[in-house]
């Protein structure tokens, strides 16, 4: 017999404590694993959506906090305290391609909405929209609304239907292409009507740019600050923000699910130290026969390291299929948070053999301490314990 | 050997297995309960929500936000902000975000400072002034202590 397979009889002599002991890696590793694949999920979709947006650089009022530059991820309402001064005097530098956005919110079917003030023709270029039914602003005077294209499937609007804002109605003229970013899930107005109808006249929330040459973006920001007081951060520095709050989630969401790995880790211990004392023995019979220390010591770091490898496998498993199963109701604060936002689990080969691993290196040194207090037994004490 | 020594190994065994599909059971209910109820409350508003066009929400809604201002005429009449706001903004009273009137019509006490609450009611115009009037609240949380 050798040192593999007896490592498997001994594992399964105890069918009931095998599989108590495993379900505790298990449960502990399919945490691990389900946050890891949701958590990828939602980064990969926050970029997705920094990227749809076109912008290389943002322009706030100096005096946003973190709340609000999110929320231009976000869909939330912004204030509209930049004055539209700024924007052409940023309009006015080489190489910068500006938009304005005045974000609002309203309701329709008693849904909040956000409610864009836009400047057409240059948000049509700047954004690559498409129309996908009716037509798009013919002017920006035009008294009607365009309707992204989740809003327009949303609540079941299209060309010739009303949406009413601030107790103005507006004719839908038009719906946009899918773009799969949170331009979907928008009514856009051209930014005089906007402005008017929200009693925001000669403000905006902030402007979007565009930049004809990336590597001097740095020039461009240097300009910008120089001709208006304002905040300017370029898109990867709000992504950075936004990552960074996803982060600390993250990280709290994995020292839990490591929480419940370190219970697993003690039951491991329970159950080996509990499989000497029942096995002592044994132990001495091997002992006299001939085997060493070293050998009696890989025979039980081997066992805890099979309730790893198992354990690190079917959680992984078990991970997955939480979070390929259960993403859409785990992360329906996520979908709240990124109005629009539809984020799957990313299912990374190197997650599996990161989970496995993991559980294996646990599970071993879990497995340390009995081991060597197995290894240290008097061969005489052991084969004569009854 | 009398038959309740025998009789005994097979209750054990029964009385092992019964447990360990219960409690297998219970895993996947409590796993079901806790995964429905992470779904949030979609039906609640902020009041950061309906800040900017309250009379595009009809009827009845339900608005979620922190209790930060009371009349000094009357204490049926109170404030409230978003809590998401005021959170970035160091539940610092005095900052920006859009003050939410509150008329209590309900029978009940009111709330106190820093309550987190669900107010159920309507948004309507008492004497000019725009309230939402509410017939009954919840309160789901206290952030007193962090209010400055």
């Amino acid at each position: 017999m050798n040192m593999f397979t007896l490592v498997l009889r001994n594992i399964s002599r105890r069918k009931g404590r095998f599989i108590f002991t495993l379900l505790g890696i298990v449960i502990g590793m399919a945490a691990f694993v389900a946050l890891l694949s949701l958590g990828g999920g939602m980064r990969a979709e926050i970029n997705d959506q920094a990227r749809a947006m076109g912008a290389n650089i943002i322009v706030t009022p100096a005096d946003w906090c973190t709340f609000d530059q999110i929320s231009i991820f976000t869909g939330e309402s912004l204030p509209a305290s930049l004055q539209e001064e700024v924007l052409d005097q940023v309009r006015e530098l080489d190489g910068i391609f500006a938009v304005p956005y005045l974000t609002q919110m309203s309701a329709i079917q008693n849904v909040p909405v956000a409610v864009i003030g836009i400047d057409p023709e240059p948000m049509k270029e700047f954004s690559r929209w498409e129309i996908a039914d009716g037509q798009y602003f013919e002017s920006s005077e035009q008294h009607g609304a365009v309707l992204g294209a989740a809003t327009a499937e949303t609540f079941d609007l299209g060309v010739g239907d009303e949406v009413r804002f601030r107790g103005e109605v507006f004719p839908v003229i038009g719906v946009l292409e899918s773009v799969g970013s949170i331009d979907d899930i928008a009514v856009y107005l051209p930014l005089p009507v906007a402005q008017v109808a929200f009693e925001q006249e000669g403000f905006i929330s902030y402007i979007g740019v565009q930049v004809e040459h990336l590597d001097q973006t740095d020039a461009y920001v240097a300009a910008i600050l120089d001709v208006a007081n304002v905040a300017v951060n370029t898109n990867d520095q709000l992504l950075e923000t936004v990552m960074g709050m996803l982060g600390s989630i993250e990280v709290t969401l994995q020292a839990i699910a490591g929480i419940s790995l370190i219970a697993a880790a003690f039951g491991i211990i329970n159950t080996m130290m509990t499989a000497i004392y029942e096995r002592r023995r044994e132990i001495g019979i091997l002992r006299s026969i001939g085997s060493t220390r070293a050998d009696i010591f890989k025979i039980f770091l081997l066992e805890s390291g099979l309730y790893g490898l198992l354990g690190g496998i079917l959680g992984s498993v078990v991970g997955v299929l939480i979070s390929v199963f259960a993403a859409p109701t785990l992360l329906a604060s996520f979908d709240q948070m990124m109005k629009g936002a539809s984020p799957e689990a990313s299912i990374e080969p190197m997650t599996f053999v990161f989970a496995i691993v993991f559980a294996i290196v646990i599970a071993v040194a879990s497995g340390i301490y009995p081991a060597w207090k197995a290894a240290g037994l008097s061969p005489v004490e052991a084969i004569s314990y009854e | 050997m009398n038959k309740s020594s025998m009789a005994f190994p097979l209750e054990r065994k029964k009385t092992l297995q019964i447990l360990k599909f219960t409690t297998l059971v219970a895993l996947l209910v409590s796993f079901t309960i806790f995964a429905l109820g992470c779904g949030g409350d979609g039906d609640v508003l902020t009041v950061g929500d309906v800040s900017h066009d309250p009379f595009a929400f009809q009827g009845e809604i339900v608005v979620s936000g922190l209790v930060t201002h009371f009349t000094l005429d009357n204490d049926r009449i109170f404030g409230v902000k978003d809590l998401d706001e005021m959170r970035q903004c160091g539940f610092n009273i005095e900052c920006g975000a859009w003050i939410m009137p509150v008329l209590y019509i309900g029978t009940g006490e009111i709330p106190q400072l820093g309550d987190e609450v669900n107010l159920t009611g309507h948004f309507t115009y008492v004497e000019d002034d725009l309230v939402f009037q509410v017939t009954e609240y919840s309160v789901v949380g206290n952030f007193a202590a962090q209010l400055n």
